[in-house]
């Protein structure tokens, strides 16, 4: 079910009614485990292409159940290795045997997002963190929330279950109205932004990637910079429009979901662009992976020369692994080295940078505002570049790089950095000059009438736009 | 409960007052086109319409009559070789419309006779006499032709019309109607609002041109300038490997073969009548393509299933294929226009005679 599309609308208003129909716990959670396999069936063709995204998460709640009445260390790490290697072979990683392989087609919509919450319930399970029994209905719920089931954000059980708990609390005017607001706004970014910028991706990505291997032209770094930034803002307006979408609903149903995006584009560096960035996700990672691999490497590596070094390896390997976690082919790692490269050596010049300037002149630097919006642009650009990776395969990746050479692609970082200080750093300008006027604005719009209607203008737009275009843009982090 | 639908309700009613105001002032700005005589794809743009398909799709109602009418179909050449107004004043005892659509290959042609085949009455059907143009480039296989990043796979020009205003849904079977089709007049009055912003929108982009700021994608040309173009060695190898990257595929597509005689089957069950025109092609291109051969085979092998049939006539204006009467590799000189159109002219009435001398015999038995 594509989510700018009327099916969706109806699902989601449907779910909604019926959802607030009656204030019984019971009732909530039917409609809620109801509409959760309606979306995940949407994406089905036949019965059986549902059979194994439905015995994992069997697995997985057999799996918790064993953990929580107790295991040994090395039962615990079979148990998370066994899971691991079966959403692999769900997957169909690119370096799994046709052999171990299922042989019939089969959704895997949503896997990666029921791993991350079934690993952080195994491990947290495991860690006393969740003490009490799981009901299977509740494990459903949260594995399958169809709110969150394709892209997250990812919510930790504890708070899912608080939230759930919290369901009857009363809607008002005030909540329904502010709800509405951030769904409309949502399909705004989704099916108005992320669709032009989409459309101008695809026209300079098209020439970009017609041009034949070897084969150096002018154009070629001036359309790949349009075709990779375009790229980025519609990745990001797509994936944060869809959140804005689901967080809205799940307003609405009493899911306080949590927030995924926090204006990415404003950080200073890759370090802190990932705090801002899917930053459930980051989270994830911070806590199951970069943490425990940093204490591992504490204990291991005693020398407090290299201590401050030990983040710049935990850094690399969190990131490899996130990069070689969006998708089953090579150009998957190739994204995870250039990502963890990235992040290591904005960890690295951190330290060094410290160790040089000393802290007070390190701070005063990073204070200037010439080098916030330089490092804004620098961020920026290494993000749009190594983004590239999610719309090529790594044939064509080769190609574009090889054709541009170490020249070639210094130019394209150097002018979308320099685009991007300049253009956030205006739009920043503008913004904080403009702030009373929104303000003013938006208090006009508190009364609900005009509300409704600034609202009417947005779901216009979002038809008059559509129309223009021969396709709906799919939610394009479905794909990872 | 009562909040989410207080809100809901207030929203829909905004909704519906805005476009309700949208659409008074856009009829009263950009009234609907009032189209005289037969429609004309090639006119699209002057409408509000804008493109061939969107004309197409959104016109049909237009052919609902029970009046006799000739109707071509087929790509680019079917619209340049046999233009509405000259057919028009060379066939009086029918209303000529052309909705060739250019780039179409044979699905796409199947789909403009069946779309208009859909809102007519059987009267209608029966007085209906098709013009189809063929040559080997309509036969480029669906998975080849409708595949652009831009398109649901295997999504036609008129499937994208079809769905674009919801007039169609989309289902594993094809496009299906959502909207009855008696009502597709109506329907079009209710998305004049998107049509006109959508026309705005292009003309704006005409202005930009015009004024030298945005790169015109179309080049200009007058008749005059077509009738001095003379098609180089070099040029000609250009349309080669368009036409060879265009098709792709070693072999023409069957299914496009077997779509034409399902398309000439289910008109004449209707009662309508059919003339497959064989397009003329400039003989250089026709010696050198790899595909010409097997077209004509293929061709040949459909054809043959209705010779003889009294409703079914066939057309070959490859005598027509002088080098020097075209302005690239398939469309013809304005020169020799008239020519291509006389001798349809002449096929139709001659059946056209046919039809009324055995329609008074029947009536006299």
């Amino acid at each position: 079910m594509n989510i700018v599309s009327v099916e969706f609308l109806l699902f989601f208003i449907t779910f909604i009614l019926l959802y607030n129909a009656s204030s019984s716990a019971a009732w909530k959670n039917l409609v809620t485990v109801a509409a959760n396999l309606l979306f995940l069936a949407s994406f089905a063709n036949s019965v059986v292409s549902v059979v194994p995204i439905l015995a994992f998460l069997v697995y997985c709640y057999v799996a918790i159940e064993i953990v929580r009445r107790g295991v040994s260390a090395s039962i615990f790490a079979v148990i998370m290795i066994l899971t691991l290697a079966v959403f692999v072979v769900l997957k169909r990683y690119s370096f799994v045997p046709d052999v171990a392989q299922l042989s019939f087609p089969y959704i895997v919509i949503g896997l990666s997002y029921i791993l991350f919450r079934v690993l952080h319930v195994l491990v947290d399970v495991r860690s006393g963190d969740i003490s009490k029994p799981i009901p299977l209905l509740a494990y459903l719920n949260y594995t399958t929330n169809f709110l969150t089931l394709i892209s997250g954000p990812i919510q930790r059980f504890q708070d899912f279950e608080t939230h759930t708990q919290r369901a009857t609390t009363a809607l008002t005017d005030d909540s329904v109205q502010s709800a509405l607001g951030r769904i409309v706004t949502g399909f705004l970014k989704v099916a108005v932004i992320s669709a032009i910028a989409n459309y101008f991706y695809l026209d300079q990505a098209a020439g970009v990637l017609a041009e034949a291997p070897g084969e150096f032209t002018t154009n070629l770094p001036v359309s790949y910079a349009a075709a990779a930034v375009a790229y980025t803002l519609y990745l990001y307006f797509n994936f944060s429009g869809y959140m804005d979408i689901v967080i809205g609903i799940g307003r609405l149903v009493g899911q306080d979901l949590p927030e995924n995006f926090d204006r990415p584009f404003s950080s200073r560096n890759i370090l802190e662009f990932w705090g801002r960035w899917h930053m459930t996700l980051s989270n994830w990672f911070k806590l199951y992976l970069f943490n425990p691999l940093l204490r591992l490497l504490m204990v291991r590596v005693t020398n407090p020369a290299f201590t401050p070094y030990l983040g710049v390896v935990a850094f690399f390997v969190t990131f490899l692994i996130m990069g070689i976690w969006h998708g089953p082919t090579a150009i998957f790692v190739v994204y995870g080295i250039i990502m963890g490269a990235g992040v290591s050596l904005n960890k690295l010049w951190q330290v060094v940078m410290t160790k040089r300037l000393g802290k007070k002149r390190y701070k005063a630097l990073s204070d200037n505002r010439f080098y916030q919006y330089l490092c804004v642009g620098v961020t920026f650009s290494f993000f749009a570049m190594a983004v590239t990776c999610l719309w090529v395969d790594l044939a064509q990746f080769t190609s574009i790089m090889t054709r541009l050479g170490p020249l070639g692609v210094g130019a394209v970082f150097g002018m979308i950095a320099l685009g991007a200080a300049v253009f956030i750093s205006a739009l920043e300008a503008a913004e904080k000059s403009l702030r009373p006027v929104f303000e003013k604005a938006s208090s006009f719009s508190t009364n609900m009438l005009m509300h409704s209607f600034r609202l009417a203008a947005g779901v216009l737009m979002i038809v008059s736009v559509t129309s223009f275009f021969h396709k709906a843009p799919e939610f394009v982090y479905r794909a990872f | 409960m009562k909040y989410v639908v207080k809100h809901l309700g207030m929203l829909l009613g905004a909704i519906a007052a805005l476009y309700g105001v949208a659409l008074g002032v856009t009829l009263l700005l950009v009234p609907n086109p009032r189209l005289e005589g037969g429609l004309d794809t090639r006119a699209a743009g002057h409408t509000l319409f804008m493109t061939e398909p969107k004309y197409m799709f959104l016109n049909r109602q237009r052919l609902t009559g029970a009046e006799r009418k000739m109707i071509v179909v087929g790509a680019s050449n079917a619209a340049g070789g046999f233009p509405q107004k000259t057919l028009a004043t060379m066939i009086p005892d029918a209303v000529v419309h052309n909705l060739s659509i250019p780039g179409a290959n044979m699905t796409e042609i199947r789909e403009s006779v069946d779309l208009i085949r859909d809102v007519q009455s059987a009267k209608a059907r029966r007085n209906t006499n098709y013009v189809i143009g063929i040559w080997y480039g309509v036969f480029a296989d669906d998975s080849v032709k409708w595949s652009t990043p831009d398109r649901h796979a295997g999504d036609t020009d008129l499937d994208i019309e079809a769905y674009r205003y919801g007039f169609y849904r989309r289902t594993p079977a094809g496009p299906v109607p959502s909207l009855p089709t008696e009502y597709l007049d109506l329907g079009v009055t209710m998305i004049h609002p998107l049509l006109s912003l959508d026309y705005a929108a292009r003309q704006s982009n005409k202005v930009l041109e015009a004024l030298g700021l945005k790169h015109e994608k179309k080049e200009h040309l007058t008749d005059a300038d077509r009738n001095a173009t003379i098609v180089d060695e070099l040029q000609r190898q250009i349309y080669l490997k368009f036409w060879a990257d265009t098709i792709q595929l070693p072999h023409l597509s069957d299914s496009s073969f077997q779509a034409l005689a399902q398309t000439i089957s289910e008109i004449v069950a209707d009662g309508g009548q059919v003339t497959v025109v064989n397009m003329a092609i400039p003989r250089w291109h026709a010696e050198r393509s790899p595909y010409e051969a097997e077209y004509e085979q293929k061709r040949d092998l459909v054809m043959a299933a209705f010779a003889g049939h009294p409703q079914v006539s066939y057309l070959e204006l490859r005598g027509l294929d002088g080098d020097d009467d075209f302005f690239d590799e398939v469309h013809p000189k304005p020169r020799v226009v008239p020519e291509w159109c006389g001798q349809l002219a002449a096929t139709v009435a001659d059946r056209m005679t046919r039809d009324t001398v055995s329609g008074l015999t029947a009536k006299r038995d």
